[in-house]
């Protein structure tokens, strides 16, 4: 499922064309993002938590070359999806995996 | 920053930007959360362009324990919900950490294993050495004690030497690092050569230390030599060598410098050299001078905030300079046969009237901004002697520092007949600073022009330079001459800005640069492309506070109130 399903979904929810469906899609994802830029953690209820973390510098080993290099921290994204959400899923479809 | 936003916030947030009711966007956002769990049900993906994309990701069977029971048991095969950011997302949550770049580690263990081919000459070194151990570490300690001096006296030294014999210093710097082994070697042996019949078990074991060192450090000049010696003889433990050296590293030309001179000292006077007199006179002349160069520096950095106050004071300190100098280098001509009184009355002159030399400093450099246009004059014969008298004594430490920067064959002690020269009093104290506002620019505008090439964009430039392509509106903000900011030509030539902070990094000023960069984007999509302009002046806010101030048009208000949620 890609963008324009979920848009065309909202849209006929909530009875609006796709394209202010996918303008209000855009300005939820980009609240979302800005929130997610700047550190902050937020919930969504059924759906999970967004914050980020840091991971801390650390060395690599590159065998083919071997060399070492040390590898600057980096910040991520991190999802947590909320309990409701990993218990519905936890059971699907694994055969098809 | 780091702060827990409640979902009734980001609906409020939201509601706010869409124009939307609280109750409405609420509902819309659950149902969001429904379509998105509907996704997962149906094929077990769902991507949301510009956030990410929410998939299913089988985890197969495990043995796992249950930590409060410590029991053994089986995590049955299931799934989990991941969340993979975009590309976007990624890049703009990583922020902070995107200008520093992957580094190459030097390992110890596989250089010294490797690299260390052990000359039948160092073997029979070892075992001597082994022999003499006791006796060796003896006279090492001595050593220590005397090169502990040489390093505490010889910066001094190294600057007068500069002077003296400028070409062999010019010859140091700009040989290739094998040439230097080589040659420090050579010196090492022939300096040893004379000690040797006394102190032969020190130097055997001075010499394989050495040969250690370059071992160890064999990536490094030979000034790791020197450095590496000293470290031997302080610490002793091979492991603490290469943090020590970093610390020598700055004091490494220096020390190099030391050897070449000390060495031909040494020849003539056998280690005496600290006790010469000559080297004491210039001991406080330098020290002095050194101290005018770090002011000058610290000034070269203020002087371009207050240059634009400062012109009109510069223009009548000028005239006052001319005035005065004329008189002076008579002085000179008379005083200069006499180096040594003349030079220690100079230092306490200095100390004692030291503002007013940096003052006279800072004026220097300011007539530089101005004459930097004019003058086109070699910078060879602006040797100027200093007297007594402050300004000149300031232009002195300038044209030292002029000598210091391009290692210019200059004696400001020996350039007695530049008397004429005070007829040409403008262009000298002109031409001296203009070197060093030179440098200063260097320093500051590090912009590098850039001709685009096929293919290019402000993007991939960002993405090249700075490692952070989302910094392109710097480019594009210190280029006036662009107008769609989506559209430039391959041939044409572009100001590129550097960040001017080490490895890269953004230091306050280029932040400023960089927040101006986006409001020039933001006002460029405000009156071509509306949709987006607020976006740049969100990201604008990031690098700059007071955003207002920066920008010269009044800021929409609503856009304004958006960007402010980025802080």
């Amino acid at each position: 499922m890609n963008t324009s399903d979920v848009v065309a979904i909202l849209a006929e929810n909530w009875d609006m064309t796709q394209a202010e469906a996918r303008e209000l899609l855009d300005v939820i994802t980009q609240t979302f993002n800005e929130n997610i830029a700047t550190g902050n953690s937020f919930t969504i209820p059924k759906l999970g938590t967004f914050s980020t973390k840091t991971r801390k510098k650390r060395k690599s080993y590159n065998p083919h070359y071997e060399q070492y290099m040390e590898l600057p921290p980096k910040r991520v994204v991190d999802f947590n999806p909320s309990q409701g959400l990993k218990e519905d899923f936890k059971q699907a479809d694994i055969s098809d995996e | 920053m780091s702060e827990k936003v409640t979902f009734g916030e980001l609906v409020e947030s939201i509601a706010e930007e869409t124009e939307h009711s609280e109750q409405f966007t609420h509902d819309f956002l659950k149902d969001f959360v429904d379509v998105i769990h509907g996704g997962l049900e149906g094929d077990g993906k769902v991507n949301i362009a510009g956030f990410g994309k929410f998939e299913l990701q089988r985890v197969d069977e495990r043995e796992g324990y249950n930590p409060q029971t410590e029991e053994k048991i089986t995590i049955p095969a299931h799934n989990k919900v991941v969340f993979k950011p975009y590309k976007d997302l990624r890049e703009l949550v990583n922020a902070p950490y995107a200008h520093m770049e992957p580094q190459l580690i030097e390992e110890e263990e596989t250089k010294t294993s490797e690299k260390e081919p052990p000359s039948p000459d160092q073997q029979t070194r070892d075992s001597q050495t082994e022999k003499s151990g006791v006796e060796g570490d003896r006279s090492t300690d001595d050593e220590t004690e005397q090169l502990k001096k040489e390093e505490k006296s010889e910066p001094d030294f190294t600057e007068s030497s500069k002077e003296q014999k400028p070409n062999e210093d010019d010859f140091i710097p700009t040989a290739p690092p094998t040439l230097h082994e080589q040659d420090s070697d050579e010196d090492e042996t022939s300096d040893k050569g004379q000690e040797e019949d006394q102190k032969s078990p020190f130097n055997l074991g001075e010499q394989q230390d050495s040969d250690e060192d370059i071992d160890i450090t064999q990536s490094s000049s030979s000034d790791d030599d020197d450095n590496g010696d000293i470290v031997e003889f302080n610490a002793t433990q091979l492991d603490d060598e290469d943090d020590l050296l970093e610390k020598f590293i700055g004091s490494e030309e220096k020390e190099h410098q030391d050897e070449h001179s000390g060495d031909l000292k040494d020849e003539e006077e056998l280690e005496s050299e600290k006790n010469e007199p000559k080297e004491i006179e210039d001991e406080p002349n330098e020290v002095a001078s050194n101290e005018e160069d770090d002011k000058e520096k610290e000034s070269s950095k203020s002087e371009e905030e207050v240059l634009a106050e400062e012109v009109e004071k510069l223009e009548e300190a000028a005239e006052d300079l001319k005035q005065d100098q004329p008189d002076q280098s008579n002085q000179e001509e008379e005083k200069s046969p006499l180096t040594t009184p003349t030079a220690v009355s100079r230092a306490s002159d200095r100390s004692s009237s030291f503002s007013y030399v940096a003052a006279a400093a800072i004026i220097l450099l300011l007539i530089a901004g101005g004459a930097w246009y004019y003058s086109t004059l070699s910078t060879n014969d602006t040797t100027m002697i200093s007297s007594s008298e402050e300004p000149t004594a300031s232009a002195d430490a300038t044209n030292q520092q002029n000598n210091n920067n391009q290692q210019q064959p200059a004696e400001p002690e020996e350039a007695d007949d530049d008397a004429q020269q005070a007829a040409q009093n403008q262009t000298q104290s002109a031409t001296p600073s203009s070197a060093t506002s030179q440098s200063t620019t260097n320093n500051t505008a590090n912009n590098q022009a850039v001709e685009i090439q096929k293919g290019q964009t402000l993007w991939s430039l960002a993405e090249e330079r700075y490692g952070n392509p989302r910094l392109w509106p710097w480019i594009y903000g210190n280029n006036g001459s662009l107008d769609d900011p989506d559209l430039i030509y391959a041939g044409s030539s572009l100001s590129v800005p550097l960040p001017s902070g080490p490895q890269n990094t953004l230091t306050g000023t280029d932040s400023v640069g960089v927040a101006k960069g986006f409001i020039a984007t933001y006002k460029w999509y405000k009156s071509n492309e509306q949709s987006k302009a607020k976006n740049h002046l969100w990201a604008a806010k990031l690098y700059h506070d007071d955003l207002q101030q920066l920008a010269d048009i009044p800021i929409d208000k609503t856009d304004l109130s958006y960007a402010n949620r980025a802080r």
